[in-house]
């Protein structure tokens, strides 16, 4: 349903470019994750998908059409597809509306429904996010953080949308809430047949989530696969670090824990923080090939294996 | 003048400042009708009992705040005034905060050579001493209060323009924004519904702050001759011809200029009281 | 090393009254890492602060704070500047804002050095890049004379550490040092940690919402809620035998890639608003095993040695 085709971003010409090369598909109803640090990328890429950047080279298509060259009616159309869920559950929410409006405006401005069939429709969405139908009147700064979440997911589903771009919408929140929200979203997606991106840095989130996960290092995919395959026999070393980095397992401070280094410019981007790193990774960029069924990898190690 | 501190507490108080808004529709209703108000024609001249004294400093009750140098009532002429002072305060205040909204919002949200065309132009009118500005026009066009009114709303658009501007310009990056236009909404209404209403806010408190600065420009042009014509009555006017007689009869500009005070004092908390109303943050319901 | 005693605190007056700590007991002896769980509106940063002394001044703080044998609560503003830094240290959620963006790294990190140990120029640059060693900066030297906004979040967070330990802290406070980091970066910042409070012998109160995280680090862990202590008791107990129901809770609704796939247990409701609690335990309107004692608030038990908790079931089943 959503495909990308070689995309990359630059923000400016001196710049290093914030996605580079990316080429990924999502099928309908499955829900994909994009795990990697700040900068890797990863949020650019939700911010094309919902038309909110344009990309510097390479194609962001939805159902075969370019998003990028949608127009007018077309867009509008499109954005009835999909829909998305931010980070910031305070920065969401117009603070000057009420609830009621928040939710209803999708619906009103695509014209879908009359006053009273709203009112209702607002009703049915709050309920199914698990939300009081009194929450309508308020305004968002008289809800917590973890009941703003849910009225953001509850404006992003108005337009029954087939896809959710969710970008790190759990991180912000505090734990005992994080779990209520990741059962929202799990209880949703089998509801409404609803396709994920999933952006996150924790890949625990993500393995709750997200039937396929990709990991982004510096702009690049480097690893992509069925979440059974990338958690269980992780082949990039990016993706080794980001599992040993995981809290909850007790063994955080047995592992000796990676070099603080930037990506480099030159050859593997990673290759500073790699423990494997060889020659040929400081003069050549790895490109990502598969390595297995459904799996992917972007690094040498695995290229002369095969 | 000791009841002046008592005004400030009144004004000050955070419930409802009926002080300030009694003073602030008392102003407004006082110019609009003045005939309904002032006691004596504001032009009648009365030789005879020039210079007198308001009441309480030796004056009497004939003449509440005193009279001028050619005996016309002080306190009839602040009336009279009030109108000058209102249509200028008031609607050259309004007029400039309308103006640089829209050329603020268009220059913030679209930016590129929208932006770029605005912002120069904005700059080159910040960049010209007012006086200058206003003296150059109305030498141009002769004087007149609608071209005096033009000639406010033309110094002051700028500043609104410049504060909108970057107030649009951070909103537009917000992440409510960002999600109405995923929800489809058009560039109007995103203008309109979520971004509006939050620059209201600084715009307001400008607008507050520039009724006085206006109501003292106008004085300021009185004064020079280019403003209001005597021999109609201005509060400017007023302060402008009583300064010669600040030893002798310190009512002729202290009046007026209380007056100023006071409407700038009553705008000012009014404008703090319609921002609380307006932001739900501080709206208990 | 610290021992605080009940400690209250609250902020406004009359009606308005808050109470964010409700008779806090805490003590860490030296070189002990302890960790403080707590959501938010728990009263943890409102803790770590009065330690320091940097609460605003209309709140309202009872009890006892007491610091290698000294009161805070009644010490000089003098005397606490020269126990700021020097004896007690924090560092702060946001490496990005607890950074002057116009000083250079040199200048953050031996500010503590001239003002508690009277270091200038040679001497001074030395031993600031000897700190930036300690926290393992890769090319400290050129480090010097970066600003804050050309370092990542993580290289900016290990400056923060390393100015905080620059005056030689007996005792650190770490806030939530790791929320605004990314997942390899935050592991290493905990094993940073680690590695400092052993290389240096200073007591550590390592401040988070994160159970799981905070016990990769530490030996003892205190759950706070609503400003009061729920349970304190070993880091190992936390998780295989969690005393208390909200404790149970917390380890149990964490995402971690065992119970990948599988539904996650919650906990119903929101945190516990401190402006708005009602009398008796303050978990009781979330908990799973609520009972009709709960509208009293049950008092802290010691049910094992050295493990203390705070709820009427697990005092009745003893």
């Amino acid at each position: 349903m959503i495909r990308l085709d070689q995309v990359s971003k630059r923000y400016a010409p001196a710049v290093v470019a914030a996605v580079r090369n990316v080429s990924l598909t999502v099928e309908a109803g499955e829900a994909y994750g994009l795990v990697g640090e700040s900068g890797s990328g990863k949020t650019t890429i939700g911010r094309m998908l919902l038309a909110l950047e344009v990309p510097s080279s390479g194609r962001v298509l939805f159902r075969g059409e370019e998003v990028s060259s949608l127009r007018g009616g077309r867009l509008r159309e499109y954005r009835r597809h999909v829909q998305a869920v931010f980070q910031d559950p305070y920065e969401a929410l117009s603070p000057r509306q009420r609830v009621e409006k928040i939710v209803g405006e999708p619906l009103s401005v695509h014209r879908l429904c009359g006053a009273s069939a709203r009112a209702r429709r607002v009703a049915e969405l709050l309920r199914s996010v698990g939300l009081p139908e009194e929450a309508a009147a308020r305004f968002p700064h008289q809800f917590s953080g973890g009941q703003r979440q849910r009225i953001a997911i509850a404006r992003a589903l108005a337009l029954e949308p087939d896809f959710l771009v969710l970008d790190e919408p759990v991180s912000a929140l505090d734990v005992s809430i994080q779990s209520q929200v990741i059962n929202l979203l799990r209880d949703l997606r089998s509801e409404r047949r609803l396709g994920y991106l999933f952006i996150s840095h924790n890949l625990a989130v993500v393995a709750y989530l997200c039937d396929r996960i990709g990991v982004m290092y510096a702009g690049c995919l480097v690893e992509e696969g069925w979440r059974e395959d990338v958690l269980c026999q992780p082949q990039h070393p990016y993706t080794r670090e980001l599992l040993d980095a995981l809290p909850g397992s007790g063994r955080l401070l047995a592992v000796p824990g990676p070099t603080l280094a930037p990506p480099a410019a030159v050859g593997c981007p990673f290759r500073h923080r790699c423990p494997y790193m060889m020659e040929i990774c400081c003069t050549m960029e790895p490109r990502i090939r598969p390595s297995g069924a459904g799996h992917r990898v972007a690094c040498h190690l695995y290229e002369e294996a095969s | 003048m000791n009841f002046t501190p008592v005004m400030l507490r009144w004004l000050g108080s955070k419930h409802v400042p009926w002080a300030a808004l009694t003073m602030g529709t008392g102003v407004v209703m006082v110019a609009a009708a003045p005939r309904l108000f002032a006691p004596y024609d504001p032009t009648r001249i009365d030789i005879l009992h020039r210079l007198a004294p308001p009441l309480g400093w030796g004056g009497n009750a004939a003449h509440l705040l005193g009279t001028d140098q050619l005996g016309r009532d002080v306190l009839s002429r602040l009336i009279y005034g009030a109108q000058v002072s209102v249509a200028v305060g008031l609607a050259g205040a309004l007029g400039a905060a309308a103006i640089g909204l829209l050329l603020g919002m268009s220059a913030g949200y679209f930016g590129g050579s929208c932006d770029a065309a605005v912002m120069r132009v904005a700059e080159l009118i910040l960049s010209i001493p007012v006086m200058l500005l206003a003296l150059g026009v109305i030498g141009a066009l002769g004087p007149s209060l609608g071209h005096l009114l033009l000639v406010l709303v033309l110094v002051s658009w700028a500043r609104y323009a410049r504060l909108v501007r970057a107030e649009v310009m951070r909103l537009r990056g917000r992440a409510f924004v960002e999600l109405a236009r995923v929800a489809g909404c058009g560039a109007i209404r995103i203008i309109t519904v979520h971004i509006l209403p939050n620059v209201l806010n600084p715009t307001l408190v400008l607008l507050a702050l520039d009724i006085g600065r206006l109501i003292v420009l106008e004085a300021s042009l009185s004064f020079l001759g280019v403003g209001v014509q005597p021999p109609a009555p201005s509060w400017g006017l007023m302060m402008a011809s009583g300064r010669e007689y600040l030893r002798t009869a310190w009512w002729l500009a202290t009046m007026p200029g209380l007056a100023v005070l006071l409407t700038c004092l009553a705008a000012n908390r009014m404008g703090d009281w319609m921002r609380d109303r307006l932001d739900p943050h501080r709206r208990t319901d | 090393m610290l021992q605080v005693r009940d400690l209250q605190v609250a902020f406004g007056r009359g009606p308005a009254l808050v109470r964010v700590l409700n008779g806090v007991s805490l003590s860490l002896r030296s070189g002990e890492l302890c960790g403080l769980v707590g959501e938010s509106g728990s009263g943890k940063t409102v803790l770590a602060l009065s330690i320091l002394r940097l609460l605003p001044q209309d709140a309202a703080i009872r009890g006892s704070i007491r610091l290698g044998g000294e009161d805070l609560l009644t010490a000089s503003a003098a005397r606490l500047r020269a126990l700021r830094g020097a004896v007690v240290s924090m560092i702060l959620q946001d490496p990005m804002t607890a950074l002057n963006p116009l000083l250079t790294v040199e200048c953050q990190v031996g500010e503590p050095l001239t003002y508690h140990c009277g270091l200038r120029g040679h001497l001074r640059r030395e031993q600031v890049v000897a700190l930036l060693e300690k926290v393992r900066l890769p090319g400290a030297r050129q480090l010097l004379h970066a600003y804050p906004h050309q370092l990542s979040g993580g290289t900016r967070q290990r400056v923060a550490a390393a100015a905080a330990i620059a005056g030689g802290a007996r005792l650190l406070i770490a806030d939530e040092p790791t929320t605004a980091l990314d997942a390899s970066t935050q592991a290493d910042f905990v094993r940073l940690l680690h590695r400092l409070a052993r290389e240096t012998g200073m007591a550590v109160l390592f401040i988070s919402h994160d159970l799981h995280l905070v016990l990769e680090l530490v030996k003892r862990v205190v759950v706070l809620y609503a400003g009061h202590i729920l349970e304190d008791g070993p880091a190992a107990d936390a998780l295989r035998s969690p005393k208390h129901p909200y404790t149970q809770a917390l380890a149990a609704c964490v995402p971690t890639l065992e119970r990948r796939g599988e539904r996650l247990p919650t906990v119903g409701g929101t945190p516990a608003d401190p402006a708005r609690l009602l009398p008796g335990c303050p978990f009781a309107p979330r908990c799973p095993e609520v009972a009709p004692a709960c509208s009293m608030m049950p008092p802290l038990v010691e049910a094992e040695t050295g493990h203390s908790v705070r709820c009427w079931l697990r005092l009745a089943r003893r």
